[in-house]
């Protein structure tokens, strides 16, 4: 404690010499200080950024768009398009394979029809019970 | 990033200090000015990039090292004319220069009493008795009682411990009252 009062003290006197320093070297700090900011470096001019838009965004619904793309109705349409097609594919594709399958299913029915009236079905075959479901079936269907 | 009112505003604000300090090592108001413009200087050029609250410190430590480059090119000069010099003493010791500044022996004439000089004598003494300190001593103090530096600060301004800045700043209280005390100043 004794030493920060007594520094104290000493700071007060050095405060005091420094406020007091002749007119010459004043003048030379201030030319210093002048030349030192003279070589300041020139600050960076501020960029422009560019923010690239992803092509699926719903323009309208999700804000302004900050790309340079052309806002006419064709673009809002091809960008409406973009999201929609995966859509259509996926459903056309479970359709055409729902229809496949469909015409497998018959085309086996109609094999095995057609070898019950020919009488070509092996003897094991009336012994399985599977075999028995789909007759069960078919006549019930009929 | 300092703007350049910031960068202005802060060399207006230290130079002063600045230029005490760089007198107080070097004793020299001409060497300690272009001490200051180098220091000031280099601030501008290679950090002007920061941001305003670290300016202080950089700029202790961009002056203290211009001191102390002042001492090297010091050394070098004298070390050269030592070897071109009939009468050069061969007895100098190699190491840090800033370890072998002793202070200069002035007269000590003891003053009779505080109350009987003018304030402006009593300032005088006292930057005298400042630049008497050995130059660590002398360092650590300034910066920590006159920059207001915590510890932390001024061991890394001067590039040493926590513990060495503790032992230099309290050798330079004991040894300055004990030589203002010896002229007749008492704080």
């Amino acid at each position: 404690m004794k030493q920060e009062i007594f520094a104290f003290h000493i700071r007060q006197a050095l405060n005091e010499g420094a406020a007091h320093i002749d007119y010459k070297s004043q003048l030379r700090l201030a030319k210093a200080r002048e030349a030192a900011l003279a070589r300041l470096k020139p600050s960076p001019r501020p960029q422009t950024i560019s923010v690239r838009v992803p092509t699926l965004q719903l323009g309208t619904a999700a804000g302004p768009s900050l790309g340079s793309a052309p806002e006419g109705g064709l673009w809002r349409w091809l960008r409406g398009a973009g999201l929609a097609a995966p859509l259509i594919v996926l459903v056309v594709g479970f359709i055409g394979i729902y229809q496949w399958q469909q015409m497998r299913s018959i085309e086996a029915l109609a094999n095995m029809d057609f070898a019950v009236l020919m009488d070509e079905t092996p003897v094991e075959t009336y012994a399985d019970r599977a075999f028995s479901a789909v007759l069960a079936g078919d006549t019930g269907s009929n | 990033m300092a703007t350049r009112e910031e960068l202005s505003g802060f060399l207006a604000g230290v130079e002063r200090r600045a230029f005490k300090q760089a007198v107080f090592a070097v004793r020299d108001s001409d060497h300690a000015l272009d001490i200051v413009q180098d220091a000031m200087i280099k601030l501008t050029e290679n950090y002007s990039d920061r941001p305003a609250a670290e300016l202080p410190l950089l700029f202790t430590r961009i002056l203290q090292n211009a001191i102390h480059d002042f001492f090297r090119r010091q050394k070098v000069r004298s070390t050269w004319v030592t070897l071109f010099s009939a009468f050069g003493n061969p007895d100098d010791e190699d190491g840090d220069p800033l370890e072998h500044i002793e202070a200069v022996a002035g007269s000590l004439e003891a003053e009779s009493a505080a109350d009987q000089v003018s304030r402006e004598q009593v300032v005088h003494i006292i930057e005298e008795e400042i630049a008497r300190l050995p130059a660590r001593q002398r360092e650590a103090f300034l910066l920590r009682y006159w920059e207001d530096f915590d510890v932390a600060e001024t061991a890394a301004a001067m590039g040493c411990s926590e513990g060495s800045v503790k032992t230099h700043c309290s050798r330079a209280t004991h040894a300055l009252a004990r030589a203002l005390r010896a002229r007749g100043i008492t704080l």
